[in-house]
């Protein structure tokens, strides 16, 4: 299953609602503070933000969750580790949106560590991970408008070629 | 700058804001509707807009619509549409309260209707950012602005008082006469002059002729003017209203009053463009813009003959306008308490009791700040507090105010007067820069004040009961005491504090009131589900 338009339409409701999810609960958040920030923000005022984007990403009711947390879940159900609905899974590792999501989410991991740390990052890692935040979000958001229209024209492919009477 | 209530299960949007965009004051956060509405309850109408997210992730019994039973699928549907919950229930508390949903308006293209709402805002991209936010509480608050320029408060600032008050605008330039139709006391004669005269376009001056005043036999000869001569003790040519007012505006008020004759004579002046005085042949051009006002149903006076059906129809009824009455302006009184007050306390003999309460309690000068609701306000070097607690404020909300805009400012001046008059005279408690607005002293107002009065005993409730024949006497008392304890308690929201103010004098006395309503048989519960 190499791309979200590959996923069989009956399982499309169920991952179109997990693509707003993870839109909203990853997408908005990982990239909140920073795009807050004036264009002219000082390193400090864009290391705050940072962390506060990948450290608090979200606040629920069993606590605050970082961005790799909150990406766990999503993940084990876009990579097939977890049922999607049901008994049944999808794995859309080789989806492009996925794909970059994946990767921008590996290549955050260090610098989730070093924030964790209190390490010190050099002006260019901290302007790359600010650009990843924002491709995660961007993403994100496309992700989840491929699947709404790839939803909305299954049902009308449906409501077409009614298959069962 | 504006208030604004931020209602977000994420503290961060608040804080962002708060950082931001600076140049306004944030309450909240409210982590959902319950938070929110008791931060609503506090502002008392002063929160300029909300910002709404919409997905809430805040424990399931926390969520409105929220059921036991429900399913996690269930669950996650109300959270993911939490905010559109709670968007209706602030609609039914407020329905011109602007707010800002914190996403794109093209993520809730299944609900359409709240899309198409009016007071209700998106963003530009459902991402949100201080530059788009910043630009959309702009817009609301220049918006907002706006409509409060387009008068003082008691004209009101709802929807339907802004566009009676456009319609009156299109009506002031016009030639034909304004029908001002409304109750007594809901600002006829403030309208006509403050704000038709102003925009007629006339540089004329403003006449006001209140008819009800006028004796009968004069009524002509003050409208139209009179020769020396023309009636007993006319003893010089007089000009009248029409000419004084001529090249600008003539408010006649209660105009059901006119006599038959200078009906006759309205109706000439308005079809020739001309006055002719008492006694006199002279015809004298007159251009006025009439405006008339009255109480009574012109309509039947027609049908019943005390009114000329030609005048009737020259009066412009078609384009008349209804004032509402301040009944049905209930969501504004918050607002209309504040501009009252604020007003009274400007006035010379209110000052001078503050500057003596003052005095008394050791306070210096400074501000004097009205604070109303539940709890105490915090003390603030100089500043003395007016508290109308919140079982005051019950009281103002549930009176009907057939006196309407006059009746409430009398009752609103009258009750601080009252309150700044017993601290000055007693000095003491708890709090010296605390001055309370007692429910007792606005209930004494109502009572004593009220237009109704005869429907009324003492301070007590007048209520209709039914006589049931019983064995006993005592069980035929005790039912009508049951039917006069239920109505107490429907009247006062089943607050057993008032009621044990009103019966015994003090609040404290909730719980001699609640066994009394057992001794009787009558169930809390049951009465509860009456409750509106």
């Amino acid at each position: 299953m190499p791309a979200l338009e590959d996923v069989p339409p009956q399982l499309m409701p169920a991952l179109t609602a997990l693509t707003a999810r993870l839109k909203h609960d990853l997408g908005k958040y990982i990239a909140f503070a920073a795009r807050w920030l004036p264009e002219d923000a000082a390193a400090d005022e864009r290391l705050d933000a940072l962390r506060a984007d990948l450290l608090q990403t979200r606040r629920g009711p069993d606590g605050v969750q970082d961005a790799a947390s909150v990406w766990q879940g999503y993940a084990a159900m876009l990579l097939g580790t977890e049922p999607l609905e049901g008994e049944h899974a999808v794995d859309l590792a080789d989806d492009p949106d996925v794909a970059a999501i994946v990767t921008a989410m590996t290549d955050l991991g260090p610098v989730l560590a070093s924030l964790r740390a209190e390490t010190e990052l050099t002006p260019d890692a901290l302007a790359a991970a600010l650009a990843l935040t924002r491709e995660v979000s961007a993403r994100c958001r496309t992700l989840n408008r491929r699947a709404a229209e790839r939803a909305s024209s299954a049902v009308a492919a449906e409501e077409a070629n009614p298959t069962h009477g | 700058m504006a208030d604004i209530l931020v209602i977000d299960d994420q503290d961060r949007t608040f804080d962002l804001c708060r950082r931001a965009i600076p140049e306004h004051r944030y309450r909240g956060p409210a982590r959902s509707f319950r938070e929110a509405s008791e931060l609503l309850a506090r502002a008392r109408g002063r929160v300029d807009l909300v910002l709404l997210d919409v997905h809430f992730d805040i424990p399931a019994e926390d969520l409105l619509g929220f059921q036991e039973g429900m399913g996690t699928r269930q669950i996650d549907a109300l959270k993911s549409r939490q905010g559109l919950h709670i968007l209706e229930a602030l609609r039914k508390r407020d329905p011109e309260l602007p707010v800002v949903l914190m996403t794109a308006r093209e993520e809730l293209t299944l609900e359409r209707e709240v899309a198409d709402e009016d007071f209700t805002y998106f963003l530009d991209d459902e991402y949100v950012d201080a530059r788009d936010l910043r630009v959309q509480i702009a817009r609301i608050v220049e918006a907002r602005r706006g409509q409060e320029a387009d008068g003082p408060v008691f004209w009101g600032r709802t929807l339907a008082l802004r566009k009676l008050r456009q319609r009156l605008s299109v009506l002031a330039r016009g030639g034909l006469p304004v029908v001002l139709l409304g109750p007594t006391g809901t600002g006829k004669s403030l309208l006509a002059r403050h704000y038709v005269h102003p925009r007629s376009g006339r540089s004329g001056p403003f006449v006001s002729v209140d008819l009800s005043t006028v004796p009968t036999d004069l009524m002509a000869a003050q409208l139209f003017g009179s020769v020396r001569g023309a009636y007993t003790g006319s003893v010089a040519d007089r000009i009248g209203a029409f000419e004084a007012a001529n090249g600008g505006t003539l408010f006649l008020d209660e105009i059901g009053n006119l006599t038959l004759g200078a009906q006759k004579m309205l109706l000439s002046v308005l079809q020739e463009g001309a006055v002719t005085r008492l006694g006199d042949t002279k015809e004298r051009s007159v251009d006025v813009k009439l405006v008339v006002a009255t109480n009574d149903d012109l309509a039947e006076r027609v049908r019943d003959g005390s009114f000329r059906s030609d005048l009737f129809m020259r009066l412009n009824p078609a384009a008349a306008v209804h004032l509402p009455p301040l009944v049905d302006r209930q969501l504004e009184l918050d607002r209309l308490l504040d501009h009252v007050l604020e007003h009274a306390l400007s006035r010379p003999a209110l000052r001078d009791l503050v500057t003596e309460v003052r005095r008394r309690n050791g306070l210096p000068d400074g501000p004097v700040q009205l604070y109303a609701g539940s709890g105490i306000p915090d003390a603030e070097p100089g500043v003395l507090h007016l508290l109308f607690p919140e079982r005051s404020l019950r009281l103002l909300r549930g009176h009907d105010w057939p006196g309407n805009l006059r009746e409430f400012a009398m009752v609103a001046e009258n009750a601080v007067l009252f309150a700044l008059a017993e601290v000055a005279a007693v000095p003491g408690g708890d709090r010296a820069d605390v001055v309370q607005v007692r429910p007792k002293i606005v209930r004494d107002l109502l009572a004593t004040g009220s237009l109704e009065a005869s429907d009324h005993f003492g301070d007590g409730l007048t209520v209709r009961v039914t006589l049931e024949p019983a064995d006993t006497l005592n069980k035929v008392a005790q039912g009508c005491e049951r039917q006069y304890f239920q109505q107490l308690y429907l009247t006062h929201g089943g607050d057993f504090g008032v009621m044990a103010e009103i019966l015994l004098g003090d609040s404290e006395h909730a719980r001699k009131v609640q066994l009394r309503f057992n001794q009787l048989g009558l169930k809390v519960r049951e009465l509860k589900e009456r409750l509106p």
